[in-house]
């Protein structure tokens, strides 16, 4: 942790917190923001904050309310930005946006371009987030959240006795999100937010009083808070979470209520699976759980009533179950202080991932529909696509190998910094896996990790989404690896299967793709023979 | 309401607040006797500041005004050691 105050009540409340986690925190020397960036050390993340007035010359002038050119302070922005993104090149690096010490400035006119401390502060703000958005290992934490809400968030007195800025609770927050983030870059975040209907959508019982009957929008205050929550719950669709309903009702008449009321938010496509009967809600999330191929810890549950979060939370204890207030015009900043969804980037495939899960819908009935498996692969007519990692799919590949946890061959988890370190290896190659079919597009899913050390080659990571499981990709996959390793001057390919408690799936595919296990969990494969191209796949070679 | 349990609750806020930041070892025990100020206590120069000022903080909410952190750096005897002996330092200055 890097600082040009005293930062140590941080640094308390963040050992606090990571007591039991694999994290240790050293606070760098106090006021030494440049020399400790400077020095090098060994660290997995930087945490930097500083004060603009301490970093920046002009703005520590601009604040004597000097003349300064705007131009000038930000070519100390620019500096600063490159000390960061030289520092990024190793290791992860949290910077907190500036933010503006009590200081009147010019007071009406403090926002007045190229006057104003307020307009200068902002513009380095935008600056230096501009300029750090070159690295996917940097990001720019928003200092203000971390303020906003408390009483007194600037402690003269603390300031002058012992050079802490900030109230201990501005502190805290800070600590509170750091943690969401580092959990979110170990692929800790939630994925599916499962939510209760009446009550909890809207306002009411809809069995009782019809879909004309609920409280949602309108102009009733009740209403508008129902359909505020809504608008909130869709906003995280659009981040790339996922949406699923378990509500005890009749399925018929809830569907009517979002099918037919004029201020619904949500509709039915943005629900990936609903479970709307009167059945044990432990139990129906479970169901959903497995329906979707989404670990327990991936869940959160929003309901209204304590017995059903109590129960929920007692029988699958993995599930965030929040406590939830009453009064729904609490319901929406209930949601944003969870802290459970951040996401270190936000791809192509988050933002369609319901598209995606409804199009697996239709995949799986058509199964059902079909006598046998083979007539089944042969409708999905699936074209795997095998690229080469490069920066247009570097932040996907990143997000892929520290969310997988089922399909993962030896689970690295690993930073976009880390792979381009790894593939500047001339020994190293990484191929990206995109997967296609009839029913669409599924993105960029797989990613193999190579490594030829004379003429033997290894399979050092296999990292593909459990959303493809079942189709042959997986073959394909081992296909295109013992290719690409015999192309590479390889004549053997090992696979070293290095279990963790999720990726036992992923030595089932291993034991069934019938290789050579020359001990256990090791596999063998002779690439000069190479390993047969499944018969209902088709490969797309970039390039080629 | 100027009394001694009045400006107990306050310090045993400030120390609980304080207590989120300590190690688990270094966490002040919120009891009377607890020592704040002096060779028993546990806490380093910066945790007695933080928690110092803290209080004063708190207390100046309730229109009282105690320059703790004057009393204990002008003079050679600390005027508490304990939390108790704060609480009763406190009734002292505030009357």
């Amino acid at each position: 942790m890097i600082s040009d105050f005293n930062i140590a009540p941080l640094s308390g409340f963040l050992k606090n917190k990571l007591e039991h986690s694999e994290f240790l925190i050293e606070t760098a020397p106090y006021g030494q923001v440049f020399q400790s960036l400077a020095r090098s050390n060994e660290s997995w993340l930087d945490i930097i904050w500083s004060l603009p007035e301490r970093v920046l010359l002009g703005f520590q002038k601009a604040c004597q309310l000097e003349e300064v050119l705007h131009e000038d302070v930000l070519a100390e922005v620019d500096d600063f930005a490159q000390r960061l993104l030289d520092v990024s090149e190793k290791r992860y690096v949290f910077v907190a946006a500036w933010h503006l010490p009590s200081n009147i400035g010019y007071g009406m006119l403090d926002w007045r371009e190229g006057l104003g401390l307020s307009n200068l502060l902002a513009k380095c703000n935008i600056r230096l987030a501009e300029k750090l958005s070159e690295s996917n290992n940097i990001f720019m934490l928003p200092t203000n959240s971390w303020t906003d809400g408390v009483l007194k968030p600037l402690s003269k007195k603390m300031w002058y006795a012992a050079k802490i800025p900030y109230d201990s609770k501005a502190f805290e927050n800070a600590a509170n999100h750091i943690c969401q983030c580092l959990d979110a870059i170990k692929g800790k975040s939630r994925r599916l937010v499962i939510l209760d209907l009446d009550n909890t959508l809207w306002g009411g019982v809809v069995g009782e009083n019809g879909w004309q009957g609920i409280r949602l929008g309108g102009h009733d205050h009740v209403g508008e808070a129902f359909k505020d929550f809504q608008l909130a719950i869709k906003s995280l669709l659009n981040r790339g979470f996922q949406l699923a309903i378990s509500s005890k009702n009749d399925e018929g008449v809830a569907m009517q209520a979002i099918d037919n009321h004029p201020e619904m938010i949500l509709s039915k496509e943005d629900f990936i699976s609903w479970r709307i009967n009167w059945n044990d809600k432990a139990v129906n999330i479970l169901e959903l759980a497995n329906e979707i191929n989404l670990g327990l810890e991936s869940i959160v549950f929003i309901d209204d009533n304590p017995a059903e979060r109590s129960r929920v939370s007692g029988a699958l204890p993995e599930v965030f179950v929040p406590d939830w207030p009453e009064d729904p015009s609490m319901f929406v900043d209930a949601l944003n202080s969870l802290g459970c969804f951040e996401g270190t980037t936000i791809t192509k495939e988050d933002r369609s991932r319901t598209s995606l899960y409804i199009a697996e819908r239709n995949r799986r009935e058509i199964k059902g529909s079909v006598k046998d498996n083979n007539s089944w692969l042969r409708k999905l007519d699936t074209t795997v696509t095998v690229c080469p990692v490069n920066s247009s799919n570097i932040s996907r590949v990143t997000q892929l190998f520290n969310k997988t946890n089922q399909l993962n061959l030896s689970t690295r988890r690993l930073s976009e910094q880390e792979i381009a370190n790894w593939l500047d290896d001339a020994a190293h190659s990484m191929l990206a896996i995109s997967v296609m079919d009839q029913f669409g597009d599924m993105g960029l899913v797989g990613v193999i990790g190579l490594e030829v050390l004379g003429n033997e080659g290894r399979l050092v990571d296999f990292v593909l989404s459990c959303r493809v499981m079942g189709r042959q990709v997986e073959e394909t996959l081992l296909h295109m690896a013992a290719s690409e390793l015999a192309r590479q001057g390889a004549s053997t390919m090992k696979i070293a299967y290095k279990a963790t408690e999720r990726n036992g799936p992923t030595l089932q595919i291993l034991e069934n793709a019938k290789l050579e296990e020359i001990e256990p969990h090791v596999f063998r494969v002779n690439c000069v023979d190479g390993y047969e191209k499944p018969e209902f796949v088709s490969l797309n070679i970039c390039g080629n | 309401m100027r009394n001694k349990e009045k400006f107990l609750e306050i310090i045993y806020k400030c120390a609980e607040e304080l207590n989120k930041q300590l190690s688990e070892e270094g966490k002040i025990t919120l009891e009377e006797s607890t020592t704040l100020i002096g060779e028993n206590s546990l806490l380093d120069s910066l945790g007695i500041v933080i928690l110092m000022i803290s209080i004063e903080e708190h207390i100046a909410n309730t229109d009282i005004s105690v320059s703790i952190m004057d009393a204990l750096t002008e003079s050679d005897e600390p005027p508490f050691e304990t939390i108790g002996e704060m609480s009763l330092w406190l009734l002292e200055q505030s009357s």
